[in-house]
This record gives C-alpha cells, sequence and structure tokens, in this order.
C-alpha cells in the first residue's frame, strides 16, 4: 500500500505520535532485514531495527524530505546502530548449527553457501557492512556511503579489502 | 573455483530465519509513546522541547495538549529585551458549496485557511480539501474550529521563537551564559500562586504529574495581559500562561539522551528545573479547557486530503479506518 510519507511525518511532527505506527509497518520488514544482513543475529537484528525506529522519531524533525526518501535515512540510522553494536561486542554470532534443512534445495549449495556466509561474517564490522549492503541488498556506493557516514572512495576501497580477504579466507 | 566477485554475485542474501515479532509494531510504539512521555515531562519544566533535536515546542507535541486560543495582539514595551509583534488572528472557514458527502459516507469538505498557511504542515494555497469519517461527530465547523485553534497555537510558538532570536547580545537576559549555552522556551503553565519573586506553577495539565512547579522571576521579567503589560501583582491565581523561560545550560548537550537519571529523579522529587528562570509571561485570554476541549473533540476522525500529481485524484495523508 503506498502512504504519503511526508504528509504522515507532517502530522506526526504536529503532535499525532500514534500516525508513527503506520510508518513502522511499512517499514519494518524491509529495516529488520537490512539490520540482519549487518549483524546476522535476529533477536539482535530486531532490536538495532527498534532502536533505529526509536532514533528516527526522536530526530523526526531532522529528517529532509527534499534530500532523500524516509527508508533511506531510516537505513542509516539502522546501519549506524547496528555498527555501533559489533564494535561492541567481543565475538561474532556464529549459530548456523541448528539451521533447518531444505528439503527443496541442494544441501552441497547449501553448504557452500553457507561458507560464504560465515566468511563474510568473520569480517570485521564495516567490511561485513559494506559486503552485505551491496551484495545482499543492493545498494549502490552512494547508497552505501551514505547509509555509513563515509566518502564513496571509501566505501569502495572497503569493498575491494573485503573481498581479498573473503578470497584468502575460502582459498 | 569460481572468482569471489561471481560468487558473491550468485550467492543469495543470508535470511533470517524467523519472521519479525508479530507485536513488533506495538513494543515499539510503546517505546516511542515512554520517550515522548519523557521529553514532554521535561520540556514542561524546561520547555525543552524547542532545544531537543527532532521536536518541535511543547503545543505540537500532542494533540491533547493545552492549546492556545485567543491571544490577539502582544506589544512589548521599547527598552527591554524584546521587539514589538503583532499578528493577525488565524480565520479557517467552511465552504458549504465546497462540502459533500461521499459514497461511503464521508464528508469532504472545503476550508479556506487565512493567516494559517505553513501551519500544522498546510501548504498554500489557502484552500485545503479535508475528509472527516463517517458516523463520527466531527463536523465541518468543529474541524474549522479545531484547525483555527491549532493555528493560532503555532503562531504563538513562531512568536516567542522570534522574540528570542532578536534579544540584542548585551541584554540582561543572557548575563551569566557563556557564549551559546543560553537556551529559552515557552511552555504552557496554569498558575497557583505568586510568591514573593517566584511563581508556583501547575503543569499537570497535561497529563503529567508536576502539579507543583516553583520557579524564580527574573528582576526584570515582563508581564502581558491581553496585549499589555501588567504588574506582576496583577496576575491572577488560576490563569493560564506561556512562560518565557531562560534556562541555565548544562556543561553537555541537554537531552533525555544525556540527562543522568539522578538529575531526572530531582526533577521529579523538586519539581524544580535546573537553572530555569521566567524572563516573560503572557497570561491567555482563553482559558485552557476551552482550547483543550476543542483539542480532544477533534480526534482522529479526520484527515487533510493530497492530490496526486499523476493522477489528479485526492488521497487521504492519514488512512481513515472505514469499514466498507
Amino acid at each position: 500500500m503506498n502512504i504519503d510519507e511526508n504528509g504522515l511525518i507532517a502530522q506526526i511532527l504536529d503532535g499525532d505520535t500514534e500516525q508513527y505506527s503506520a510508518l513502522i509497518d511499512h517499514h519494518k520488514e524491509g529495516i529488520y532485514r537490512h539490520c540482519f544482513y549487518i549483524v546476522h543475529d535476529e533477536d539482535i537484528a530486531e532490536d538495532m531495527a527498534q532502536q533505529a525506529f526509536i532514533k528516527a522519531y526522536m530526530h523526526l524533525g531532522k529528517f529532509n524530505g527534499d534530500k532523500a526518501g524516509f527508508r533511506t535515512w531510516l537505513s542509516a540510522i539502522a546501519t549506524r546502530e547496528c555498527l555501533t553494536h559489533l564494535r561492541r561486542r567481543k565475538t561474532l554470532p556464529l549459530d548456523y548449527d541448528d539451521a533447518i534443512p531444505s528439503t527443496l534445495a541442494d544441501t552441497d549449495q547449501l553448504a557452500h553457501d553457507r561458507e560464504l556466509h560465515d566468511a563474510v561474517m568473520q569480517l570485521e564490522p564495516k567490511y561485513r557492512t559494506v559486503i552485505s549492503l551491496y551484495y545482499w541488498h543492493g545498494y549502490q556506493y552512494a547508497d552505501i556511503a551514505k547509509a555509513m557516514g563515509a566518502p564513496v572512495g571509501s566505501v569502495r576501497g572497503w569493498i575491494h579489502r573485503a573481498k581479498k580477504i573473503l578470497k584468502e579466507a575460502l582459498s | 573455483m569460481k572468482d569471489i566477485e561471481s560468487r558473491l554475485n550468485e550467492t543469495p542474501a543470508p535470511l533470517p530465519r524467523r519472521p519479525l515479532s508479530s507485536d513488533f509494531t506495538r513494543q515499539t510504539m510503546a517505546q516511542v509513546r515512554k520517550e515522548k512521555r519523557t521529553t514532554l515531562r521535561l520540556s514542561m519544566l524546561f520547555g525543552l522541547a524547542s532545544f531537543i533535536q527532532g521536536f518541535k515546542p511543547m503545543h505540537r507535541l500532542s494533540k491533547p495538549a493545552a492549546l492556545v486560543a485567543g491571544i490577539a495582539v502582544i506589544t512589548i514595551t521599547a527598552g527591554t529585551s524584546f521587539a514589538a509583534i503583532q499578528w493577525l488572528r488565524p480565520k479557517v472557514s467552511v465552504d458549504k458549496q465546497g462540502t459533500i458527502t461521499l459514497p461511503n459516507g464521508n464528508i469532504r469538505t472545503w476550508l479556506t485557511l487565512e493567516s494559517c498557511q505553513g501551519q500544522q504542515g498546510i501548504p498554500t494555497p489557502e484552500r485545503n480539501y479535508y475528509e472527516i469519517k463517517a458516523g463520527t461527530s466531527m463536523t465541518p465547523e468543529k474541524l474549522a474550529n479545531g484547525l483555527e485553534a491549532m493555528c493560532e497555537a503555532d503562531l504563538v510558538n513562531e512568536l516567542f521563537a522570534d522574540v528570542v532570536k532578536k534579544i540584542p547580545k548585551d541584554s540582561n537576559a543572557l548575563k551569566g551564559f557563556k557564549p551559546g549555552q543560553e537556551q529559552f522556551s515557552f511552555p504552557y503553565s496554569k498558575l497557583k500562586e505568586v510568591h514573593g519573586d517566584r511563581l508556583v506553577l501547575d503543569n499537570s495539565l497535561n497529563g503529567e504529574q508536576f502539579s507543583n512547579v516553583s520557579l524564580p522571576l527574573a528582576a526584570d521579567a515582563r508581564i502581558y495581559a491581553k496585549g499589555k503589560a501588567i504588574k506582576l501583582s496583577e496576575l491572577k491565581p488560576g490563569s493560564d500562561l506561556t512562560l518565557v523561560l531562560r534556562t541555565t545550560a548544562l556543561d553537555r548537550p541537554f537531552s533525555t539522551e544525556t540527562m543522568r537519571p539522578d538529575e531526572i529523579n530531582k526533577l521529579a522529587k523538586d519539581g524544580y528545573p535546573i537553572g530555569a528562570t521566567i524572563i516573560g509571561v503572557v497570561e491567555h485570554v482563553y482559558p485552557f479547557a476551552d482550547a483543550a476541549e476543542i483539542s480532544q473533540k477533534m480526534g482522529y476522525d479526520w484527515t487533510r486530503l493530497t492530490q496526486s500529481k499523476d493522477s489528479g485524484e485526492w488521497q487521504q495523508i492519514v488512512p481513515l479506518d472505514n469499514k466498507q
């Protein structure tokens, strides 16, 4: 369903807080997956998604609909929350042990995919984030740069470096 | 072995193994409301909303919040820290010819707004379509009345913000502050009593707990009622006020995120904000009860309409939940 986001935001800023639930409903799945691509843990992804929505509400007055869509702005907030969380963690979650095997997919293919996923999750947070956003979330360099608050050139460099590390890890 | 680029391109993204919790929205909104209540509570004491980023001044934080209605003119005499300000009272009227009943029973009405542009998210031009949900007590006339009150509240906000911007740098109002540390805010309050050089205020109008807040008056505080300067002794207990507060900034940016728990507890216990001084008081013409009643009756059974650039169709900005 299409919603008039700028109109909703205007109403929320006018004091109609309850309208924020419409924005949450519209974006929650996408932000949850976005956070999962970075933190790779469902519970943490959900926490980060919630924190992103709360932060976005607190700073809604700063949102400029002319510069970017609400989703882009929200994703940037979510990315920062996830990266901050990862920097605080000392270990990374790798708990695919209870993965449900698919009766349809080839199990060799699944193992092959999992090997790559695990290798990506072992990367340090900024490398993991750029790989996830570029290859699995369809972000362009400029979008990643905005989401991470970094220059485009840095993002390119990180992707290049991350791929080198992955190649060494998987060889 | 495939090169890493191909492998990354061909490998599907790892997906969450479980969906998002079904009550995610409900839980998030609970946190959002909590955040709003904390900020509103603080803003009642400090009018912090004017500098907590992301929030509009307190008047716009919640629909049921008290609204100003009826301050026609505020004139501040020369030689003070304030500028002379005058503005036209907003007027919202119903165009009966532009009011129709839709097939689903909703009423679509055309309202003309004067001195209201830019307020409440209303763009120019002056004519705006609104839709009222079927089967509710809302009418075009009540909607117009409520919008008029909302527009006036917005104008008051802008008025005081403008006043503060124009305070001369060498003014008494700014003494004692390091550059960039002074903060001003404009909360609503009800006067309980004048106690020497302090006002005892009731901030419980918005459902908050602070029914006794004592704030000091600056020696050169300006007090106005019905557009004229009055003496402190002429302020009437029980009257509704908008205060102009000067607050002492802490060493760090003041926000709910940086305030320590002991500072919040002190506020809750003493009801006394850290370093706030009243430098201006405006006594309202209309009592809060009338303005609050208008706001309460407005409810959520209406929405403004916006016209789609592609199809030209009118669309509800906030979907009304009509059961077909």
